[in-house]
């Protein structure tokens, strides 16, 4: 199992995506595509999480984000910021509380603002490391605007802070 | 200026550390050319023809002399001495290396500048009305506007990577100086009466190989909203926007190709969602940001003209055309604000040496409260000057080369740098512009020609602004050959694209052909009242095309 970064911490991935192997499945935690999963004859008992493409609509996951643990987001590059919004459509529109984890090309420069619109997970591509992820993340103090990270933008806390409160 | 807090300050000495640990993986082999593109480029960075180009914020146009006075440093320092003011209220520098660019930035950060998102699929630098808080028409201030979009936009994390770039506008005096009409967003201030204060939101509008002019999106937006709003307009491009052609990728196609019904109605949609959210401006930040601007303690003055300045105007015809053409009328009485010309015979367009920027830091702090802009036209302005001040301020600026009486008039023009610098320019612009300072030499007739905008882009993207000039010469490449189109009528409020009068021209027949057009224009127009493009508006292009083309001295390159 190589390794990534779940809430910036290094750990092994231990999901594995279902195109990739053949049926049956073995027992453990699978990533499904749409199609793939919508084919299940039953949900399976184990852990499920499903595979997004940037280009993708997010609504079509909606019937489905109560039935699963994690979503990936696959980025064919790290400059296609559609799924930036998607992340944030996930958190804050769908209400999404699982793991939201970034696949393709993620490496140490890309993760800081994935994290911000609500990515807690982190696959690094081939070539990069996990630990070097790490020295991607918490590089900022601060952020004027609200995001998934934090609800409220910079000038409600200036408020709170010159208030006294 | 607004002056950082704490905060800010952090944001910016965080923004430049991370640009140098990236710069120095890239320069270690660590990080690649094409990873490393989209940081370099969001941090200012272009690789040009010659060196790379460093892209300076100049957030709304704003400047302390203590600001020009860095900028001027960072010209002798790290440059060659002079430093090209962009027509996007920047400051561009062309002979930085790459290895000093953190160095650059780091002292940039320490005067509360910075180079953040210059360049980019991203929210560019806000633009304003250079006399944005002292012009006489103004309704409302917008640089506290551009604030809160400077900070809104400052690493956005979910509009860090666009489709393409994304330039705003706001405009909040009665004539637009901002040219709201042609940006991804325009907002334009408006006084409700049930509602208060808020703005009309234009999109769409942009230059560039497929000029458009803006559509409203929306015409009345309370201003507490502007932030939940924006958001979504840059939701609903950064979904649908193009990705797979660049020149399609802008916000103007989207909205085209939607119709801005469908547009508003998805923008809409999106924003009911977030509406009233913490985003939500309270009056506390609008306040706050305000006081942070600091504002000039005005003399009480009385508006009669000074006597010293009635015997100049009555003696000295040089002061006399400087003072009606380089002033523009200030709100407080017995002020006003002066524009610095950088469009000199001889001197490229918009460029200012470090001994000229230092120069007018200090004439700032003399004559002003240690203020200056940057117009979008590429000249300096001092904006609070007292009338009575202007004899000794002008001896000042002859002696620096600064005092040229052209504003408005046709050898103020706009040019980008073109292909003598830009790597992306299909021909040059500055060569262009001095030829045609130099046929057009005579004062007295280019003041008879009277108001006129020439804008000169060296290539489609139309950094010069072409498309709205009054005259408007775009450089094009015809096999490996420099040729140059000409269009009339353009107008950048109301924004109006200009139209194409012919085939190209080569270099040394633009001149000629201007002078035709010129004085075509001088012997139709209905009284001396009747501008360039109103006489164009009235007349249309054929009677200037004709002459442009018919007569033997021009040969037409098809």
């Amino acid at each position: 199992m190589a390794d990534m970064v779940i809430n910036r911490q290094v750990v092994p991935d231990v999901w594995q995506r279902v195109s990739e192997v053949s049926l049956p499945l073995p027992t453990g935690q699978w990533i499904y595509l749409l199609s793939e999963w919508q084919e299940l004859a039953e949900r399976p008992q184990s852990p499920s999480g499903l595979w997004i493409e940037t280009s993708q609509d997010p609504e079509v996951l909606v019937p489905h984000l109560e039935e699963v643990q994690l979503i990936a987001v696959h980025f064919p590059i790290f400059t296609d910021g559609r799924g930036h919004s998607l992340g944030h459509w996930l958190r804050k529109r769908a209400k999404f509380s699982g793991e939201l984890r970034a696949v393709g090309d993620v490496f140490r420069d890309s993760v800081h603002e994935l994290e911000r619109c609500g990515f807690n997970a982190f696959v690094p591509r081939n070539g990069e490391t996990a630990a070097n992820l790490l020295c991607g993340l918490g590089i900022f103090s601060d952020a004027y605007q609200a995001s998934v990270d934090r609800s409220e933008p910079l000038f409600r806390r200036r408020l709170i802070n010159s208030s006294g409160i | 200026m607004y002056q950082y807090d704490d905060i800010d300050q952090k944001l910016v000495e965080e923004r430049v550390a991370r640009f140098r640990d990236q710069t120095e993986r890239y320069l270690a082999g660590e990080l690649s050319e094409d990873d490393f593109r989209p940081f370099r480029l969001q941090n200012g960075l272009y690789i040009q023809r010659h060196a790379p180009m460093l892209r300076v914020a100049i957030p709304y146009g704003v400047l302390s002399s203590e600001q020009l006075r860095r900028l001027a440093h960072i010209a002798r320092t790290y440059d060659r001495g002079t430093g090209h003011f962009s027509t996007r209220q920047n400051i561009q520098y062309n002979w930085v290396t790459l290895k000093q660019v953190p160095d650059i930035l780091a002292e940039l950060a320490e005067v509360q500048m910075h180079a953040t998102q210059t360049s980019g699929n991203c929210v560019r630098n806000t633009t304003t009305d250079h006399f944005a808080g002292v012009a006489a028409d103004e309704r409302l201030d917008p640089r506290i506007t551009c604030e809160l979009i400077r900070q809104w936009s400052t690493g956005h994390p979910e509009f860090a990577f666009l489709p393409r770039k994304f330039k705003i506008a706001v405009n909040g005096a009665q004539r637009d100086r901002a040219a709201t009409g042609v940006h991804d967003i325009g907002l334009q201030v408006v006084q409700d009466e049930q509602q208060g204060l808020g703005y009309q939101v234009l999109v769409g509008g942009g230059l560039g190989r497929t000029p458009m002019v803006a559509e409203i999106v929306r015409d009345f937006l309370p201003a507490r909203h502007l932030l939940t709003y924006l958001d979504a307009i840059l939701r609903v491009y950064n979904r649908y926007g193009r990705r797979d052609n660049k020149y399609k990728a802008r916000i103007k196609i989207l909205v085209k190709a939607m119709t801005i019904e469908r547009f508003r109605r998805e923008v809409e949609a999106e924003w009911e969602l977030d509406r009233d959210g913490p985003a939500t401006l309270v009056d506390e930040e609008v306040t706050r940001i305000a006081a942070r601007f600091k504002l000039p303690s005005y003399q009480l003055l009385t508006a009669d003209l000074p006597e010293s300045v009635v015997q100049m105007l009555g003696k000295d015809g040089d002061f006399s055309h400087w003072y009606h053409q380089n002033l523009h009328p200030h709100k407080v009485a017995g002020y006003t604000s002066v524009v610095i010309s950088l469009k000199a015979s001889g001197v490229a367009p918009g460029d200012a040496s470090a001994a000229q920027m230092d120069a007018v830091a200090e004439l700032a702090e003399r004559y002003g409260f240690g203020e200056i802009r940057v117009s979008h036209e590429q000249n300096l302005v001092l904006p609070d000057i007292r009338v009575s001040d202007l004899p000794a301020l002008y001896e000042h600026l002859q002696g620096l080369g600064l005092a040229t009486p052209n504003i408005g008039l046709l050898t103020n023009m706009i040019a980008c740098p073109g292909g003598d610098f830009c790597s992306l320019a299909n021909a040059r612009s500055l060569p262009l512009a001095q030829a045609i300072q130099e046929r057009f030499v005579d004062a007295e007739r280019v003041r008879d020609i009277g108001p006129l905008d020439l804008n000169i882009s060296g290539c489609m993207n139309s950094c010069g602004h072409h498309h709205v000039g009054g005259i408007g010469i775009l450089g094009v490449d015809k096999h490996g050959q420099e040729f140059y189109q000409v269009t009339l009528g353009g107008s950048q409020a109301p924004a109006r694209i200009g139209k194409v009068i012919g085939p190209s021209l080569k270099a040394d027949e633009v001149p000629v052909a201007l002078e035709a057009i010129l004085e075509l224009y001088r012997e139709i127009r209905l009284h001396a009242q009747e501008s360039f493009v109103e006489t164009v508006e009235r007349v249309g292009i054929e009677p200037f095309r004709d002459v442009v083309y018919v007569p033997h001295q021009v040969v037409v390159n098809g």
